[in-house]
Order: structure tokens, then sequence, then C-alpha cells
């Protein structure tokens, strides 16, 4: 009974140092992070509407994570961006896209803190090359092979595909919000 | 282990004669998973030495304090926290490497070679020892990782380290870079190593005589 009683006293005592250990490292790194997230998050909004200075948070149309008002230095009215979460292969993927006043594609951004999408092969939809295929498409937009024009990733048809629907339904998304034309 | 090896003896213990990938045969779900191209392999390889040093340190510290019978959960817990540290830390400092490197990071945790360096060398040996253990072993994965990795970018994408090596019109054979090429490669070179380490026993043995 002593024995027993010593051997979980010392697990918990490990325990309780490493649960102190990983306590004042959230601490120290917790708003380090939320920086990195909010600067990435900038950047990518930033990467899909060349051109924008300045961005305003919007409320988000239904199926979008979030949606913001890109504005030029002068304050004039660029695009919209929008956040959506698709399905891929490996996990949840996130897909930044931005539209202009037309309601054709600027830019898309593939990524997310989930991306796990096969190394060589999903993975690769985050290549500039397959991102750039969107620029000056308006809805409807598929992959090639469905009828549209977009190139699909060799091997990785469930990654092109999902990605390819989620900027079709954040164009549609962002064609049925209306902003504020000045910032 | 009982007797007392030099430090450099146990250093290159980890890279050639016990490499964890090739002679151990340990680690292999991870090496599978993240070997499709070289810079992931060396980016893995890494992120398992320091975790790996790290924990070795740490365990040898605590070796004495650690009692047999729960030491496997003992030595889970270090090296979690450990991951989870790393992880944390590199999320806040090293956004780029965090996101190239995504989800292999917490996979270390169930990277066997870790716990395994733990059990047989880190929990009986003196902390410097268990350092350069923990360095030699590191080296050794992520050499083992990096060619795996370039074998299977070089003919399953034409390129390495993301450098065009057979021009445009090379076919590449998709096939390496799914999940039975890498078997097939880690066979391949796994028969590789064990012929020319034999060879080397057979020549040790006929000087001995």
């Amino acid at each position: 009974m002593r024995k027993i009683l010593i051997l979980g006293l010392k697990l918990f005592a490990i325990a309780a140092v490493a649960g102190l250990a990983l306590g004042v490292t959230n601490m120290v790194t917790a708003s380090a992070i939320e920086e990195q997230q909010i600067a990435s998050a900038d950047a990518a909004r930033r990467a899909v509407l060349p051109g924008a200075e300045s961005f305003v948070e919007q409320t988000a149309p239904e199926g979008l994570l979030s949606a913001y008002a890109g504005y030029d230095a002068n304050g004039a009215l660029v695009g919209k961006t929008g956040a959506i979460t698709a399905k891929g292969y490996g996990g949840e993927i996130e897909v930044t896209v931005g539209v202009d006043a037309t309601g054709a594609v600027t830019g898309v951004s593939v990524g997310g803190t989930n991306f796990s999408e096969t190394a060589g092969l999903g993975a690769r939809a985050k290549e500039a090359w397959f991102g750039e295929q969107f620029i000056g498409k308006t809805s409807p937009i598929s992959l090639a092979k469905d009828g549209g024009e977009i190139d699909a990733i060799t091997s990785a048809t469930i990654t092109s595909r999902a990605v390819t629907g989620a900027v079709n339904t954040a164009v549609i998304a962002l064609g049925g919000l209306t902003v504020p034309t000045e910032g | 282990m009982e007797q007392k090896h030099s430090l450099q003896s146990i250093f290159f213990n980890g890279i050639i004669t016990e490499n964890p990938t090739f002679r151990l045969v340990l680690g292999t779900c991870p090496t599978m998973a993240v070997t499709t191209n070289a810079t992931n392999g060396i980016g893995m390889g890494a992120a398992a030495t320091f975790v790996l040093v790290g924990s070795n340190v740490v365990i040898s510290l605590l070796r004495n304090f650690i009692p047999d019978k729960i030491r496997i959960p003992a030595f889970i817990v270090v090296i979690c926290t450990f991951v989870t540290m790393v992880q944390m830390f590199m999320n806040a400092f090293l956004p780029a490497l965090y996101q190239s490197l995504g989800i292999f990071l917490p996979l270390i945790v169930v990277n066997c070679i870790i716990l395994a360096r733990a059990e047989a060398f880190a929990s009986k040996n003196p902390v410097l020892s268990s350092a350069v253990d923990g360095i030699g072993m590191g080296i050794g994965f992520t050499l083992a990782l990096t060619l795996i990795g370039s074998i299977r970018e070089l003919f399953g994408n034409g390129t390495i380290f993301g450098v065009q090596v057979f021009g445009a019109g090379y076919q590449p054979m998709l096939l390496l870079i799914l999940p039975a090429g890498g078997f097939i490669v880690y066979g391949l070179l796994l028969a590789l190593f064990n012929a020319v380490s034999m060879k080397f026993t057979k020549r040790k043995e006929g000087a001995a005589e």
C-alpha cells in the first residue's frame, strides 16, 4: 500500500512539474501565437486582394468564417475577402479568397492551422500556380474534369475539388455581401 | 550498455552501428509519412533530434528519481511535455518552420525512437553521454529521412529539395511519392544497408582470425 502511494506521488510530482512547465510556456507564447495568427491572416488578405491597404471586418455571410472589405490608401473600395473552410483529404483546409468590385477573383490563399494534406500531393494546393489559376474567374468555378477551367493537382483530385468548391462558394457568398464603398 | 563507452563511440553508434532507421528499424511510421520529399525529411529529423536530446537529458537527470515500475508513464509525460513546448515556441517565434512542419511536429510524441532511447540509454547513463546519444541518434535519423526523402522526391517528382533535376520532360514515377513507394524505397535501402554491414562484419571476423 505504502509503495503504491509513493509511486503515485512520484508520478504526480512529475506530471505536476510538467503541467507547470507547460503552463509557463503557454503564458510566454500565447500572446505571440495570437499576434502571429492575426498577422498571417492579415498577410493572407493582402496577398489575395492586391492594392488594398486597410481591411474592415464585415458581418460574415452564411458559409464564410469571416469577411473583410479592403480599401486602398485613399479609402476607396478595392474589393472583398472571405475565409472559408473546406473538407480536404486529410482534414480541414482554410481558403482565403479575394474578389474585386465586379465579383472576379483577385487571389486565392490556401492553408490554415489545421492544414494536413499529404505532402507532395494535396499539399501542393499551397503552390502558387494552383491558386493563380483562379485569378480573373467568376462563379461558377469548377475543375477542368468537372467541366470548368481549373486544372487539378495530379493525383490530388479530392484536395483540388475541395479548394475549388470552397472558392466558388466564397465568391458567391461575397457577391451577395454589400459593404461600404469608402473606408 | 553496462561498460563505459567513449563519447565518440556513442555519437557514431547512433549514426551507423545502431542507426535508428536502418539498423533498429524504429520510428518507421513517421519515416513513411514525411519522406515524400527531402525538405520534409530534414525538418522532421531536426525537430525529432531536438526533442530527443531534451528528453534524454531530462530523463537522465531523473534516472534515480523515477521508480522502475512507473518509468514508462514518467518517460511519456516528459516526452509529451517537450514536444508540446517545442510546438508552442515554434508556433510563436518560428511561424514559417511551424507551418512547413505542420502535422509532423505533434507526431514526434509517437516516434518510438525517443521512448526507446529513454528506456535503453538515458535511464541508465549519465547526462553528458545521454545528450551525445541523443545527438548521434538524431543525426542518424535525420540522415536516413533525408536520404529516403531525396530518393522519393527525385524519382517521384523529378526534383531534390524542390530543384528540378531531370528537366521538364521527365515523367515522374508518382508511385514513389505514394505510401507504397515509401515501403519499396525503405525496403531496398534496408537491404542495401544490411548487405554492406554484413560485408563489414565478415571482413572484421576475417581480420581477427
